[in-house]
Parts: C-alpha cells; sequence; structure tokens
C-alpha cells in the first residue's frame, strides 16, 4: 500500500500526488532554447524558437514551428515564411493549431501540418497590428497596437468584436482573460493589469476598474480553472490569490522572488509558481516548482532540467525534455482507500480483497465492518479505479469491487461496465503508441465524442473507429476522414480499386456524406474518382453543388431533376447560363430534352420578370410556339398597363395570323375593332367604353337608351340575337325601362317570353309580368310564374 | 393569414413585437428598428421588400431586416434581392418550415392555394417537394408510415421523394412506432369533377357563398352580434368569425346536407330552449346544480346557434332562388348524364346574362369533363361568347384551362365518363339526405370521385412490409395488389394509375398486432374540398375503428380553384 502512496505529499489538509509517465517521452528540443504551446486535455504541443535565444545561438536552420505529442512523437514541422512575424500559437478545442500574426492574419493547421482555413482579423488589428494574443478552444482576443482590445468569439465564424476601449496610455504590465463559459456574467471578460497599479476587466461594453491600489502593478495572472479565484503575483513578490471578482482576499503569500516564469494553478485548490535560476558563477540552473495551498503552506519540487507546465481542469501536466508527468490534487475516494490508518468502508472493502486474495480469512472480517455501507463501497472502489493510470491498480480496485458485489444481492452492473470500459478507452490512448495521457476526470468533460474526433484527426483511425464500435456511436466521420485521407495520399491506387475499397468500408453506413471524400477526391484533382464517389451520395443538396463544381453540368442537372428540389434544377441551369461550355443553342436542346425542365425553367422566366424575358422568347422561339409568344406580347402590354394601345396588338394578331393560330387571330383582330369602335364611342357618347368587353359595351349602350347604337355593334360582332335579347332586357330592367320593355315584348322575342316576366317578378313590376304572363302559351309555365307573384 | 393559425398574436406583442402588418407596396411607416418579414418564396413578394427596403435607405433609415422564406428559400428569391441591390443590408435570411398546419383534429393544410396551377399549369412541381417534406417531419414525428397508396403521377412523384429523402435521412431516423398504419395520396387531377359541383353541405356551401379562409368567415355583423346586445355594428360592417369543431353547434352540422339543415339546428334549438326551462322544474338542490354546471355550455351553444341560423338563413334564401335550382339541375344533368343539351343551354344561357365568371367556368368544365369535351362545332362559338362577355385577356384563361385539362375540344367518340359513371357508381338514387347511407349524400346524389377511389382504396388491404432495416431502395409497384379494384381503376381517363408501396421499418418497430392504431391518413395534392372532408368522416362513422387524417395542400372549392388559373390582367 504504501508504494501507491509513496509520491503522494500533504498540503496543510490535502494530498497531492504526482503521475510519472516519463518512462514514455522524449524531445528532440532543449526546452530552455523553445516556446512552448501546449493543447489542454493532454494535447499536442506545439513549439518555436525562443526568439531570445536566436542571439545566442546562431541556429539558422530551425525557423519552423514543430508539433508533437505529449510524449515528444512529432508530428510535423511547419516552415512557414511568415515565422518571424508571429505573435503567438495557440489550439483550439479540435485540436487544431492557430497561429497569429501581427498583421491581423490568422492561420489554423491540422495536428500534422496542413494549412486548413486562413482569415484576417479587422480593424485596428490591421491598421495597428497586434501584439499580443490569448488564445482559447473557441475564440481568441488581441491587443492591438494602440492597446484596443479585438475578440474572435468562434473559429467556426470568424466575426471580429471590439471590446470596450480600455484607455491605456502604455502597454499592460500583464493580461489574461476569463473564458466565456467559466464566467459568471457568460461572457468573454479581459483582466488587464496596468502599469499604475489597478487591475481593469473589460467586456464588450464596458471597462471596470477594480480600484486596487496597494500591491499592483502585478506582473503575472492566472485564473482558476473554474474561473471563480484570480492568481496575481505583487510587486513585492507576493502571490495573492483573491475570488474574480476582486472582493475577497483569500491569501497572501511572499515568495521573496522574483516574478516565477510560470504562474498556474493545480487545480482550484493550489497555486503553483514556476522559477527558473541560473547561478551563472557556478554555470548550473536550477529549476523549481513551488506550490501553494491553503494556510500559507506549500511544497516544492526540484527539477534537473527545464520544464513546461500546462493547466488542466483537474491539475497540471509537466512536461520537460525527459519528463511527463500530471500533478494533481489526490481525489477523496483515492485517499479514502490508500491512506494508512484510513477507516473508511472502501478502504475495508479494498483490504478485504487484498487479504482474500491472499486466503486469508481475516478478509471476512473486513467485509462485516462494512455492512449495510456495501454497496456504496463499491462504487467508491470503482471510481478511485478511474482514477489511477497503473493498470495494475486499476485491476485491483475493480477486483476489489467485484469481490464486494459478490456479497449483494443485488447491484446495478451499470456504473462497473461503463468504468471498465472508459478504463480501457483511456489506457489504449495513454500509451506511447497514441500520446494522449487523459486524466479520467479530464476524459468527462472532454466527453468521447471530442476524443473520438480528436484520435479521428490524428490519423489514428483504427482506434478511433474501434472506439465508436465500443461505445455504440456512429462511425460515420472516422470512416468518412479516413477515405478522405485515403484519397489524399494514397495517390498510386486507380480510380477503380479506390472507389471499391472505400464504397466496400462505407456500405454498412446508410446516409454517409460521400459528397465529403468526393469533394477531396476532386481537390486532389482525382475528377473521374469524385463522380464516381458522388453517385453514392444519397443527397442531392450535397450531389449537386460539387457537380456543378466540378463542371458536370448535365450530370448535375440530371440529379436535381430526380431530387425534385427545384431549386436545385434551377441552380444548375443559372450555370448552364453562364457556362461558356453550353452555347445558347445547346441550353435549348438540352430544355427541349427533358420536358419537365423545360417548363419549371419557362416558369422561372416568367416570375423573374423582364430580364428573362429574352430568355422565355428564345425558349418559345426554339419549341416553335409563335403563339406563346404572342400571348407573352400581348401579356407584356397588359403588365405595362398599355392594353387599350390596339396598334400593338396587331403585331401579335399578325403573329397569329402568320402561323395559322385561327381562332386567336380572329378574337384579337375582335379585340382591336371593339378597341377602335368603343374610341368612336366614347368621342360620341363621352362615357368611358374602353377596356370594357362587348357585353358590357352592349349593355351600356341600351343602359343609356342607344338601341340604336348598340345594334349596329351587336351586328359588326356578330352577336347571336338571344345572347343581345338578355343583355338588352338586362339593362332595360336595370334602368326600369317598364315601357320600352313591354313595347319590345309584343314582338316576338328570340328568348320568349319567359325571362321577362321573370325579371319583372325580381324586380317587383307585377302588373307588367301579369299581362305578359297572360300571353304565354305554356301551361306550366303560366302556373309557376303566377305562383311566385301569388 | 395562416400565421395567425400556428401562434396567439398577444403571444407575439408579449415578446415585443410592435405592430404587424402585411405586406404590400407602401412601407410601414413606424419607428421601429426591426422588421420581420414572413412571405412565401415568391418573386413579387420580395420585390417589395426590396422596395421598402430601398425606400427606408433613401430616407436614411437604418434598420435591421430579417426576412424568413415560408416554408424555404428559393434562389429565385434571394436573387431578387441581389439585383435590388439590398442583399447586404438584410441581418438574415433564412427558412421558417411552416409546413402542415392544423386545421380541425382531423384536418392538416399546407396552405398552399396555387399549388394546382403551378404543378399542372406551370410545371413547377416545387410545392410537391415541399409536401414531401412536410410528410417526412410526420413520418419524424410519428413514425415510418409502413403502407403508401396513391394515384396520380404527382401522388407518384411525391412518394418517390420521399423514399429519396428517406434515403437521405436515414441516419437520422428515430425509432418510433408507427402511429399512422397506411397513406393514401390522392392527385386533384385524378378528379376535377368533384370540385367544379356545388358543394351541398352546411360548411361547403357556407365556402361558396361566403368564402372560408383559414378556418374563418367574414360575415355582415348583424349576423354575429347579439341584436339584444349593447354593442350594435355599423350597418354595412363585417366580422370575422372562427368556424371549427370547438362551436358545438358547428361541429354537428357542418356535415350534414343543406336540406336537413334547417331541421337539425331546430332540433338545437328546442334542445336549448328545454333546457332553459329546466330551470323551473329544477327543484331538488342537485337538479339546480347539474343545470348550473352545464349552464356555460349552454349559453355558449345559445351563442353559436344564433350564429348558424342567420348564416343558414342567408345559405337556404340563396337555395331557394330559381338560378340556384336551376344552376343544380344542370349539374346534375351532366353528372348523371340526363339532359345535358339542357345544361348546354343552361351554360350558354348563364353566359349571355353575365353570370359570374368562375360560375359560367365551372359549368363549362364540367360539360367538358363529364361530356367528354365541348361539341366542336361549338367550341369556338362558346369560346367566343365567353371572351366577348368576360374580356378579351379571357382567352388566355381558356388557354390555361385548356393545358390543365378541365377543358378540350371534342375530337373523338365515345364517353369515358359514362363508364367511369358506371364502374364507380357516381349518381346514387335513393338516397335519404337526412340518414345518410352513401357519401354521395354531400352533393344530393353524386358520390365524390376522388373519395370513391378512396374508398376502394381501403378495401385494398395492403399487408405491411416483412422486411427489416432501411437500407435498400422502397419498390413503387404498380396497382393496388386487387385485380378486380385494379380494373376499376383502369377506366379512370388519363395516364394517371395507382400505384403502391410498402416502406420497411426498422427492428422491432413492426408493430401490427396492436389494433389500437388503424390510422389512415389520406392526402390530397391540389387542394380538397370541404365536401370531401365532410365525406371522409362520414366513411370514419362507418368504420369506426379506423381513424382518419386529412392532409391535404389547401382546402378549395371549384371558384379558388379556378381563381388561380384565371389570366390575372
Amino acid at each position: 500500500m504504501s508504494a501507491v502512496t509513496l509520491r503522494w505529499a500533504q498540503l496543510y489538509n490535502t494530498w497531492y500526488r504526482k503521475i510519472d509517465m516519463s518512462g514514455d517521452v522524449y524531445f528532440e528540443d532543449d526546452f530552455s532554447q523553445r516556446i512552448i504551446f501546449a493543447c489542454p486535455f493532454a494535447g499536442p504541443i506545439a513549439m518555436i524558437k525562443d526568439p531570445g535565444m536566436i542571439l545566442r545561438v546562431k541556429d539558422t536552420t530551425s525557423s519552423f514551428i514543430k508539433i508533437t505529442s505529449s510524449c515528444g512523437d512529432v508530428f510535423c514541422t511547419i516552415e512557414p515564411d511568415y515565422y518571424k512575424s508571429i505573435v503567438k500559437l495557440g489550439w483550439n478545442d479540435n485540436e487544431r493549431l492557430v497561429v497569429v500574426l501581427e498583421d491581423g492574419t490568422v492561420f489554423i493547421y491540422s495536428v500534422h501540418g496542413r494549412k486548413l482555413r486562413q482569415f484576417h482579423l479587422e480593424g485596428e488589428c490591421v491598421t495597428e497590428g497586434v501584439i499580443d494574443c490569448h488564445i482559447w478552444g473557441s475564440g481568441l482576443v488581441c491587443l492591438t497596437g494602440n492597446y484596443q482590445l479585438y475578440a474572435l468569439m468562434d473559429f467556426e465564424e470568424p466575426y471580429t468584436i471590439k471590446l470596450a476601449n480600455p484607455g491605456l496610455e502604455v502597454e499592460p504590465v500583464c493580461w489574461t482573460i476569463i473564458e466565456p463559459q467559466l464566467s459568471v456574467i457568460n461572457t468573454l471578460e479581459v483582466l488587464v493589469a496596468t502599469e499604475s497599479g489597478t487591475i481593469l476587466v473589460i467586456t464588450r461594453d464596458k471597462v471596470e476598474d477594480m480600484v486596487i491600489s496597494s500591491n499592483g502593478p502585478f506582473s503575472r495572472l492566472s485564473v482558476s480553472p473554474n474561473g471563480k479565484y484570480i492568481a496575481c503575483f505583487t510587486k513585492d513578490k507576493s502571490v495573492w490569490i483573491v475570488t474574480a471578482d476582486f472582493s475577497t482576499n483569500l491569501t497572501t503569500f511572499n515568495t521573496k522572488s522574483e516574478p516565477p516564469r510560470q504562474l498556474v494553478w493545480c487545480g482550484n485548490e493550489s497555486v503553483i509558481c514556476y522559477f527558473e535560476r541560473h547561478d551563472p558563477e557556478k554555470n548550473e540552473s536550477d529549476y523549481l516548482l513551488f506550490m501553494i495551498g491553503a494556510n500559507l503552506k506549500y511544497i516544492s519540487y526540484n527539477y534537473n532540467e527545464p520544464v513546461y507546465l500546462v493547466p488542466e481542469c483537474d491539475g497540471v501536466r509537466i512536461i520537460g525534455k525527459n519528463t511527463l508527468e500530471f500533478l494533481e490534487k489526490v481525489p477523496d475516494v483515492t485517499v479514502d482507500i490508500f491512506l494508512e490508518d484510513s477507516k473508511s468502508h472502501s478502504s475495508h472493502l479494498y483490504k478485504a480483497a487484498e487479504l482474500f486474495s491472499q486466503e486469508n480469512p481475516k478478509a471476512d472480517k473486513y467485509i462485516r465492518l462494512i455492512g449495510q455501507e456495501l454497496p456504496n463501497a463499491v462504487d467508491l472502489c470503482i471510481e478511485a479505479a478511474g482514477h489511477e493510470f497503473d493498470v495494475n491498480i486499476q485491476k485491483k480496485l475493480l477486483n476489489a469491487a467485484s469481490f464486494g458485489k459478490a456479497f449483494l444481492d443485488f447491484y446495478d452492473p451499470e456504473y462497473f461496465v461503463s468504468m471498465a470500459k472508459d478504463l480501457r478507452i483511456l489506457n489504449a490512448v495513454r500509451s506511447y503508441r497514441i500520446g494522449i495521457p487523459l486524466t479520467y476526470q479530464q476524459y468527462n468533460v472532454l466527453h468521447v465524442d471530442l476524443l473520438i474526433s480528436r484520435l479521428t484527426h490524428r490519423h489514428h483511425h483504427q482506434l478511433a473507429y474501434e472506439i465508436c464500435k465500443y461505445m455504440d456511436r456512429r462511425t460515420d466521420d472516422v470512416l468518412v476522414h479516413w477515405s478522405s485521407m485515403k484519397v489524399q495520399y494514397d495517390q498510386y491506387l486507380s480510380d477503380n480499386e479506390m472507389a471499391n475499397q472505400i464504397v466496400d468500408k462505407l456500405k454498412e453506413l446508410p446516409g454517409v456524406n460521400f459528397a465529403q471524400i468526393a469533394a477531396t477526391a476532386h481537390r486532389e484533382g482525382r475528377k473521374e474518382l469524385a463522380i464516381r464517389l458522388l453517385d453514392y451520395e444519397p443527397r442531392a443538396s450535397e450531389q449537386v453543388p460539387l457537380l456543378i463544381t466540378m463542371d458536370q453540368l448535365r450530370r448535375a442537372l440530371a440529379k436535381a431533376m430526380k431530387s425534385g428540389d427545384t431549386d436545385l434544377v434551377h441552380l444548375v441551369l443559372i450555370h448552364m447560363l453562364r457556362s461558356p461550355d453550353i452555347s445558347p443553342t445547346e441550353l435549348q436542346e438540352i430544355l427541349h430534352e427533358y420536358e419537365d425542365v423545360r417548363k419549371l425553367w419557362l416558369s422561372l422566366c416568367t416570375q423573374e420578370g423582364d430580364s428573362a424575358l429574352a430568355y422565355l422568347i428564345d425558349a418559345y422561339d426554339y419549341s416553335n410556339r409563335p403563339d406563346k409568344i404572342a400571348r407573352l406580347k400581348i401579356e407584356k402590354q397588359y403588365d405595362m398597363g398599355d392594353e387599350l394601345n390596339y396598334k400593338k396588338l396587331e403585331e401579335s394578331q399578325h403573329l397569329y395570323e402568320d402561323n395559322q393560330y385561327l381562332f386567336e387571330s380572329a378574337m384579337t383582330g375582335n379585340q382591336i375593332a371593339l378597341l377602335v369602335q368603343q374610341n368612336v364611342l366614347e368621342q360620341n357618347d363621352g362615357r368611358q367604353h374602353l377596356g370594357n368587353s362587348l357585353s358590357e359595351t352592349l349593355y351600356d349602350l341600351y343602359y343609356y337608351n342607344q338601341g340604336s347604337q348598340a345594334s349596329k355593334l351587336a351586328k359588326k360582332f356578330d352577336v347571336p340575337p338571344k345572347r343581345l335579347s338578355w343583355i338588352k332586357l338586362r339593362a332595360l330592367a336595370d334602368v326600369g325601362d317598364w315601357e320600352e320593355i313591354e313595347k319590345w315584348a309584343k314582338n316576338k322575342i328570340p328568348i320568349g317570353l319567359v325571362p321577362v316576366a321573370d325579371v319583372c317578378i325580381d324586380k317587383e313590376n307585377f302588373a307588367l309580368a301579369a299581362k305578359i304572363i297572360k300571353r304565354l302559351r305554356n301551361n306550366d309555365d303560366k302556373a309557376v310564374l303566377f305562383g311566385r307573384i301569388g | 393569414g395562416p400565421l395567425g393559425m400556428v401562434v396567439e398574436i398577444s403571444l407575439l406583442f408579449e415578446y415585443g413585437i410592435d405592430k404587424i402588418y402585411f405586406l404590400n407596396d407602401v412601407k410601414p411607416e413606424t419607428t421601429a428598428r426591426h422588421f420581420i418579414y414572413f412571405l412565401r418564396p415568391r418573386v413579387e413578394l420580395t420585390r417589395k421588400i426590396a422596395a421598402h427596403i430601398n425606400s427606408y435607405r433613401i430616407n436614411g433609415q437604418d434598420k435591421n431586416y430579417y426576412v424568413y422564406f415560408v416554408p424555404r428559400t428559393k434562389m429565385i428569391c434571394e436573387r431578387v434581392f441581389e439585383e435590388e441591390a439590398v442583399y447586404d443590408y438584410i441581418t438574415k435570411i433564412d427558412d421558417y418550415h411552416l409546413d402542415f398546419i392544423p386545421l380541425e383534429s382531423d384536418v392538416i393544410s399546407m396552405e398552399l392555394p396555387t399549388s394546382f396551377k403551378e404543378c399542372n399549369l406551370d410545371g413547377d412541381r416545387t410545392t410537391l417537394f415541399y409536401v414531401a417534406r412536410a410528410m417526412m417531419k410526420i413520418q419524424f414525428l410519428y413514425g415510418i408510415i409502413p403502407v403508401v397508396q396513391g394515384i396520380g403521377s404527382h401522388a407518384q412523384l411525391v412518394t418517390e421523394m420521399m423514399f429519396r429523402m428517406r434515403r437521405e435521412m436515414s441516419a437520422d431516423e428515430p425509432s418510433i412506432i408507427p402511429e399512422i398504419d397506411n397513406l393514401i395520396i390522392i392527385d386533384r387531377n385524378c378528379d376535377l369533377i368533384t370540385p367544379l359541383c356545388s358543394q351541398l353541405t352546411y360548411e361547403g356551401m357556407i365556402d361558396e357563398v361566403f368564402v372560408i379562409k383559414n378556418g374563418t368567415v367574414e360575415l355582415p355583423a348583424e349576423m354575429v352580434v347579439d341584436p339584444t346586445g349593447d354593442k350594435q355594428p355599423e350597418p354595412g360592417s363585417k366580422m370575422t368569425t372562427s368556424l371549427n369543431s370547438d362551436d358545438s353547434i358547428f361541429k354537428e352540422t357542418r356535415d350534414l346536407n343543406f336540406s336537413v339543415l334547417g331541421g337539425a339546428l331546430n332540433k338545437k334549438a328546442v334542445m336549448i330552449d328545454e333546457y332553459y326551462k329546466k330551470r323551473y322544474d329544477a327543484k331538488t338542490f342537485a337538479e339546480i346544480r347539474d343545470f348550473a354546471k352545464k349552464f356555460k355550455d349552454f349559453q355558449q351553444a345559445h351563442g353559436f346557434l344564433r350564429i348558424h341560423t342567420n348564416i343558414t338563413d342567408a345559405v337556404l334564401d340563396i337555395t331557394r332562388h330559381v338560378s340556384f335550382r336551376k344552376r343544380l339541375e344542370a349539374e346534375q344533368g351532366l353528372l348523371a348524364m340526363v339532359s345535358p343539351e339542357d345544361s348546354w343551354d343552361y351554360l350558354n344561357e348563364c353566359i349571355s346574362r353575365q353570370r359570374p365568371f368562375s360560375l359560367v367556368i365551372r359549368l363549362l368544365c364540367l360539360y367538358s369533363l363529364t361530356c367528354n369535351g365541348i361539341p366542336s362545332n361549338v367550341y369556338n362559338e362558346v369560346r367566343k361568347a365567353i371572351i366577348q362577355t368576360y374580356g378579351f385577356h379571357h382567352m388566355f384563361t381558356l388557354e390555361n384551362l385548356v393545358s390543365v385539362g378541365l377543358l378540350k375540344r371534342n375530337i373523338s367518340r365515345g364517353n369515358s365518363y359514362n363508364q367511369l359513371l358506371n364502374q364507380f357508381k357516381l349518381v346514387v338514387e335513393d338516397l335519404d339526405e337526412a340518414n345518410p347511407n352513401d357519401i354521395a349524400y354531400v352533393y344530393s346524389g353524386y358520390a365524390p370521385l376522388s373519395i370513391r377511389i378512396l374508398e376502394l382504396a381501403l378495401e385494398c388491404k395492403i399487408p405491411r412490409s416483412e422486411k427489416e432495416g432501411n437500407l435498400e431502395q422502397t419498390e413503387i409497384f404498380a396497382g393496388w395488389g386487387d385485380s378486380k379494384t385494379d380494373d376499376i381503376m383502369s377506366y379512370l381517363p388519363g395516364d394517371d394509375r395507382p400505384f403502391h408501396a410498402k416502406q420497411s421499418l426498422k427492428r422491432g418497430m413492426n408493430n401490427e398486432d396492436t389494433d389500437t392504431n388503424n390510422v389512415t391518413m389520406v392526402l390530397f395534392l391540389g387542394g380538397c374540398t370541404f365536401t370531401e372532408i365532410s365525406a371522409i368522416r362520414f366513411l370514419q362513422k362507418k368504420n369506426p375503428d379506423r381513424e382518419f387524417i386529412i392532409a391535404t395542400t389547401k382546402i378549395v372549392n371549384g371558384t379558388t380553384l379556378i381563381d388561380t388559373l384565371c389570366n390575372k390582367i
């Protein structure tokens, strides 16, 4: 048992331990000459040459960025031409390297050094230049040459926002940020230690002066992992710990030293100062970790080589050329089990299991000591197993748990199983081959999905795939990435073979994103392969745009049509229209080939209005529909409110006539003639006629007692006598000219007398109605109509 | 508009909406800085927004614009913004996936009035794509529908799109035991006759007379307001009244044939009256309490009854008129193939008397559909008469009607409608409208063809697929798997043939043993009428263990359908 607690150290009432993984580590580089940028969650490390060292060591070859795993495995070296203008490197949540330059340019690289994206910060970041920068998992904050702060909140949507003006005259002594997800007010906060000794808290909307005068200016600032506390290194060489709102002092510890090289939190309960001291006389350097806890207690650790501290959510990762350690507060469950003289139930269970394995009958005594608390003790042993890096101890703890389980009638195995699974994953990724020394707590915070994604992007496809299967997750992303990489790197494989291999791997997955792989193939210049792969893509909305980029317009059209998404068809058609490879005649040929597309095209052009008129005429011309062109012209004329212009109508009439559209030609001719007549009428009687139909005009004429004009007009336009009679009857009845009706009814009326009687009744002229009904011959009609008069 | 059907307007105000405007040419005069536009993706509407933005900009007003297209952005609309150079001033352009809107507990509608016109006249089938997507959403929520039956090319298109989309989304398919057993898709094209006929159910008649819009109807205020109340409306003013099954009187009368309407309302009145009388009979405490408990319901019903009595009076007034009777005779003469000549004469009389255009066109098209087209010798004559009476531009309306198949010139012998009439038993004699025994009651004798097709579809019990998983392509088969039915269906004119398909379900989702859910969804493409809904409700009453959900692109009637086809000049 002592072996477990051997490297534990007590700090007031808590225990700290170092987990040593140095056996797996070897860095090529000398840390004293490098600036290190490490990605949290046991992520990769980027290093550049310390510019201070360039002067001392004549080393011209090393103007590169090197990316390694936590264990020193080199992923890549990038030799950028902008090396001298680098301001800061950092990592986002997806393990992508972020490089910020003086001129506000930001590059995003994969761990393998492939440039993924590039964008520019805006505003004074460009005009004044960037002099410093803080990068966190999803965004960054820049300090510009004129001491303004700019933030980018999301690398996915690189949109620069300006924070409130801190009003600085000189460069801040030191500054740091509270990430939005840690901030109490849920927004990004920037803490700036000014020359004058105070601290400003800056958000997008305001600057707040914390009005601290006593112990500033501060040369180091550090925010605790939970965002609740701030550690500051004061002018008088003390570490001052205060709540994040600067309202409550927690500790002040005088180190009596110059400012440390690094000031970082180890968990949320202690702060570490890392000092590097050089004794020029002995030409010796000494490297000291100085951990400060509650009640002015401290622990110090010495190193014989320079190290770099990476703060994690639950402790500190310590890396050096030959060093990889994790320093953390020992979890309470672990303390309870392993601490000498522990009387906890979990420790009893652990002991019982140990004794049992030694076939020692005392085991029974311990089990009985636990009594009712056994289920809880089992849980605690399982939990403690999670916190161990040593596989043997993991096994012992899980053994203890399963030993305890045996005494229980019912115990839900869920926790045990999931922990065993998690540990298998953790042990796999911790191996030096993979080099991700995650703790159980970090693993939970990071989430297994993000871990899978990190593994995928590190090209550990096999492991990522197995974890997916093991944890019952979809393997799409892993396999799509694998395929894309295969397309990218396996350049000698034939298109056929490549497509077969990929399809073979992916066929088990419905709905997998083939378009993404095809896009990679297209980028790599393998067009045929891209087209083949795209055929397997089920989503037309992914397929069609890519086919368009690949200039496969006809194929794109076919796919778009099949999908039924008219917007996609439209997209292809517009590209066809603009494409230099497709002549207007060719476009018409294509339209002619697909009846559905042609109709849609016509409809779209019609909707679009004037700008597309020419296309419409082209299309009708090609399909030999002059009648449609004539109609289009007439509609256009009406649209413009020019429908009374009969001269213009003649054009269309000719078009109809010349192409044997006789009915249409006749009707248009009639309309022209009607307009001419109406014009004359208007001049004669001063009433409005233009724009009315023939029947309406006739009605008006009868209504205004111009019966003879009406007859003339009716004759001219061949209005059948029956219809004319109806119009006349209606007009006369409406105007109330019963005399005229009576007179008219004495003659033979084409529609007979029944309607006349009807109208009389409707208009309640019963006297006339009666007269007319008497003249009817049909007795049935007579009876009905008399019935209505009553 | 439909927006009111998905959100309480008062809720919008609670969320800080200042005022709601209808999109028109004049920009809202307001100091508000943020504008949210909801619109259908149509070019002319988009241009209006662009005009608003430009007009504000000229006045130097800086505003934020958020544009939501319902149900989806169209590229052609975004191009309008680019053309009008306002694209950069719009803060956000996005989709608002408003798909099916519930109108009733058994009716959902996409509220796409121009779907029929766009699909059949313009050849733009975008709305079908929307329908397919909406159906995917339904299946996402209520499970994959195991059996799909359909008739018509558009129905088949929607089905193909649905299957394709299922493959596209297969990764996200939820595991839900299907709540809907089968889907029957009916393309309006397969039955153009029904919407042309005058609807004779209560709700249908209200729609014909007053026009029901999004479940509400605008009535003269004096029909709505209690004449004994304090507030009397200004004469000539109109009031909007909701029409749905929350109204206890309407719930029981909406599907009735108009001939029994008076009696039904009377019965209700007597019932309410008797209830009020009970007040004097109530002696024991329990009786009084019972009376009081129902008082509110009855009082509410009383209010509804007054409104419906007024509406019914207005509707029955119309039915008593000679012209209504003549029109009905003309329609029935065509439908029953008794005296098409008389109907033709009546049609000509209507034109001569310049009766409302849509009525004339409905009758003309009904003639064309039942008599195998307009006889060649009078085809030009009647078209000329219409143009001379209603205006030159209707030459194009007639062209449109020909394009969609509502109108044609008779060029062949024989008449397929005669066969339809016999095969589908479209006309039912001896109908008891008070206690209907057949769906034909909704048109007093004519059984809507669409619902006859539905009846046949329901008779074909297509078993679910026994395959599990969703990897393979779903195959579409011709016919409904019953040779007798398929034989009858072959009498339908045109190329539209029935088809069916079985969608395989995920493992464990095929839970057919439980008889609890016996739900059929009927989807109308191109719209359905209130009478068709009533007829389906009648079918439901006849088969109490089957539940129907009616989905449609829009509730239409002959007039609104013809309106979309009219040349708008």
